[in-house]
């Protein structure tokens, strides 16, 4: 029969900032957090539902769907974001934006030039003697960061604003882009993207209010798979964000009514060149546990995100120097498939056998597999505990008293036998 | 280091809204009124939405503990406790001290337009500072949750680095629930706003202060006959409260302070001084105290031997041919011209201990 050659230009290209998994093709995207790209075996599938459980006192599970976010707007995908709690647009306003590629890639840690002078150092060691160990790979706890291309140097002159604009959009974005958490979206590249704010008018039933505005978003823009694009028109992927649903904020008749919800978006997204991402304050719901479970069993992946700050046994632990909180994997997204890719693929979570946590730095949000100081703390040393002499200088503490016979250490009791 | 009390007392670092969860054992209605004294002290504005306290157990509440700061400020009270539901008609207000305005709520259920509205209005003049207190929200709650959480919620964005918010929640309460709805439990869903959460609690029975007592002496202090026992509430004694600061840098600081009734007012303390903990602490805390010591003894001060290099010797040491640079230099040379093979072995690979081959190396 007739052979067509395969023409690269008929093919269907992807859709900007995105890509095919590696593992078994599917279309991923990026969160935004490398790692967490990482535990998910490459990014986000397109169509599936993300539920984040929050973390008590902090704002931990915020700051990963701002992340979302603002790798949507980086890649060049249409935002849609619904909040009860917080004013939509302020939360827009303050997304993280790109870092330049001047800054450091890593962490401001107080001791860098002595971490890499140390580094420098040990290396320089490890040729002469242990040599054989030179090629072999370093251990990783973390995932680290690609360097991101250097985002397009905006002149200040306006004539060339126009050119500029046209020369970004011609650039394939980015698909997992690096990110400050110091510097702020810029109010120009709010206004070329817009970013949908669903906003709910107060009635009986805010779930069905929201998931009728994502149908109307959906079906309106040319998102939805089941229609059919105009051809030469290529893809764009929508990303939904939405801040603590079902907070005390969120009104309905009934449980069921959340459940429909969750059912009716993941149907409505599988159609879709579409993902979602939703927070959900879980914590509230510790007495009524078969509520956020159901939800779990229908949503496509959940994560957990516990604070150390929220829970008064964790806060004054010797480990959060080092880390803010844990993290966890519920469920990862497995579609058409048995086993998730990420359990091959992931080198943090390692299978699901690794304990996971995760920390903020001053410009980075980061997982990492969770250690364990060394017990004790790093520079205390077992000594004996000097004779009471030296506890009269503390005068601010009482004298304690002492009940009955019997030493109490450090203290020399003239009675004792 | 000041106590964690005193300083939210004293307004001195940001906590915008304060909830005070008490219970039946211990009415939050004293540290209410320390709230409220020191904001008139600092000559700030008072506004208290009165649920379950007359006004003039208020007033009077307030006046028994300090007498001369009272008048220069405004107080502003809505009162929601004389005639919540608008069923009397006229009554005779007595004669209110200066500085005091009392706004009547007739209609509790429309929460909206008798309570957040007056409240709207009276902070809209810029650069005043105000303590809006509410004496219990438990009235509130019984109408609908749903709207005191959006009032709340409302109160909430009101404040600023000048307006605070301070609620009494009673947290031993459960409110009746629909049958479909699962419903959040209100304490959680009021804790998620605040700021600060204190939660109260009374003393223990019998502190370790009696126990102590009573191993030293083998006499057990018996309270005085009584027809009447006042078992809760019991202020004078002293009462915990457990802080839990939400501070806007992400950290989160829990304390216990514990506090008990003095001549003017409440005397905040330590919580173990209360509790009498504080002998058993005491000596695991010299123990710990002890131990990291400033200066460590240096190991290398007092030996027979040398440990350190001079810039000879280290010299010297750099230029010691060691037995395998002449095969690091033949790897080094490979690795640049080819690729390099990373081997890992696998569970596969089985290694022949006795074969002799293994580290040939032509």
């Amino acid at each position: 029969m007739s052979f067509r050659k395969r023409n690269a230009d008929q093919q269907p290209k992807l859709p900007s900032g995105s890509r095919l998994s590696a593992y078994n093709g599917q279309l991923l995207i990026s969160t935004g957090v490398p790692s967490l790209d990482d535990i998910m075996g490459g990014g986000l599938p397109v169509g599936t539902v993300l539920l984040i459980k929050e973390d008590r006192a902090t704002t931990y599970a915020q700051l990963l769907l701002k992340y979302f976010l603002a790798q949507g707007i980086a890649s060049g995908h249409h935002c849609a974001l619904a909040s009860r709690d917080e004013d939509g647009n302020e939360l827009l306003r303050n997304l993280m934006w790109l870092a330049t590629s001047n800054t450091n890639d890593d962490d401001d840690d107080h001791d860098e030039a002595a971490k890499s002078a140390a580094r420098s150092n040990a290396e320089g060691d490890r040729l002469k003697i242990a040599w054989r160990y030179a090629h072999l790979k370093k251990f990783e706890s973390g995932v680290r960061q690609a360097p991101s291309s250097p985002p397009p140097q905006t002149s200040s002159s306006s004539s060339s604003k126009d050119s500029n604009s046209s020369a970004a959009s011609n650039e394939p974005k980015p698909y997992c882009s690096l990110f400050d958490l110091t510097k702020r979206v810029p109010e120009s590249v709010l206004e070329e993207t817009t970013p949908t704010v669903l906003d709910n008018a107060d009635g009986e039933d805010d779930y069905a209010t929201l998931l009728e505005n994502i149908r109307k978003l959906v079906l309106e823009n040319n998102f939805s798979s089941a229609i059919p694009a105009k051809p030469n028109t290529s893809r764009k992927v929508l990303r939904i964000g939405i801040h603590s649903l079902a907070s005390p904020s969120w009104q309905s008749k009934s449980s069921h009514d959340l459940y429909k919800f969750f059912h009716a978006l993941r149907g409505l997204l599988r159609f879709s060149f579409g993902a979602a991402v939703v927070t959900i304050p879980a914590y509230l719901y510790d007495e009524a546990p078969n509520f956020v479970k159901r939800v779990e069993h229908i949503v496509d992946a959940v994560i957990e995100v516990e604070s150390f700050a929220g829970s008064k046994v964790h806060n004054d632990a010797p480990y959060t120097q080092n880390y803010h909180g844990f993290f966890y994997v519920h469920k990862l997204p497995v579609l058409n498939s048995l086993l998730p890719p990420s359990t091959k693929l992931s080198v943090l979570s390692a299978g699901g056998s690794n304990d996971l946590a995760f920390k903020l730095r001053r410009k980075r949000f980061a997982i990492e597999t969770f250690h364990l100081p060394p017990e004790g703390g790093v520079s205390e040393r077992r000594t004996e505990p000097p004779p009471s002499s030296s506890s009269s200088s503390d005068n601010k503490k009482k004298q304690p008293r002492r009940i009955g016979c019997g030493s109490t250490p450090g203290k020399t009791d003239l009675l004792e036998f | 280091m000041a106590l964690c009390l005193n300083q939210l007392l004293q307004n001195k670092r940001s906590s915008p809204f304060i909830l005070i969860n008490d219970s039946i054992q211990l009415s939050g209605l004293s540290l209410l009124s320390e709230f409220a004294m020191t904001t008139l002290r600092e000559n700030q504005g008072l506004i208290v939405v009165l649920t379950e306290t007359s006004p003039t157990a208020w007033l009077t509440r307030l006046q028994h503990t300090s007498q001369d700061n009272v008048n220069n400020s405004t107080i502003y009270i809505i009162d929601a406790y004389t005639d919540p539901l608008g069923w009397d008609d006229q009554i005779t207000m007595n004669p209110l001290p200066t500085g005091v305005t009392i706004q009547k709520v007739q209609d509790i259920r429309d929460m909206e337009r008798s309570i957040l509205k007056p409240i709207i209005e009276k902070i809209t003049t810029p650069g005043s500072e105000y303590s809006i207190l509410i004496d219990s929200i438990h009235p509130l709650l019984m109408i609908s949750q749903q709207r005191t959480y959006q009032l709340v919620k409302a109160l909430e964005s009101l404040t600023t680095d000048t307006i605070r918010l301070v609620i009494n929640h009673h947290a031993d309460t459960s409110l009746p629930s629909n049958n479909n709805n699962i419903v959040i439990p209100t304490v959680d869903a009021l804790n998620r706003l605040a700021s600060v959460i204190l939660s109260l609690e009374p003393l223990p029975e019998r502190t370790l202060h009696e126990t102590q007592q009573e191993a030293l002496t083998g006499f057990t202090a018996q309270e005085s006959f009584t027809y009447m026992k006042t078992t809760s509430n019991l202020i004078e004694k002293g009462g915990l409260a457990k802080i839990e600061w939400r501070k806007k840098s992400g950290k989160v600081q829990y304390e216990t302070n514990g506090f008990c009734l003095g001549s003017k007012g409440l005397i905040i303390m330590e919580a173990t001084e209360l509790t009498g903990e504080n002998s058993m602490e005491q000596v695991s805390m010299d123990i710990e105290t002890q131990s990291p010591q400033p200066q460590q003894p240096d190991p290398t001060a007092n030996l027979s031997f040398n440990l350190s290099l001079t810039d000879n010797q280290r010299r010297a040491k750099d230029n010691v041919e060691l037995p395998y640079m002449k095969v690091q230099e033949q790897q080094q040379q490979q690795q640049s011209s080819s690729g390099v093979i990373y081997y890992e072995p696998d569970a596969g690979d089985d290694f022949d201990d006795e074969d002799p081959d293994d580290d040939l190396d032509i």
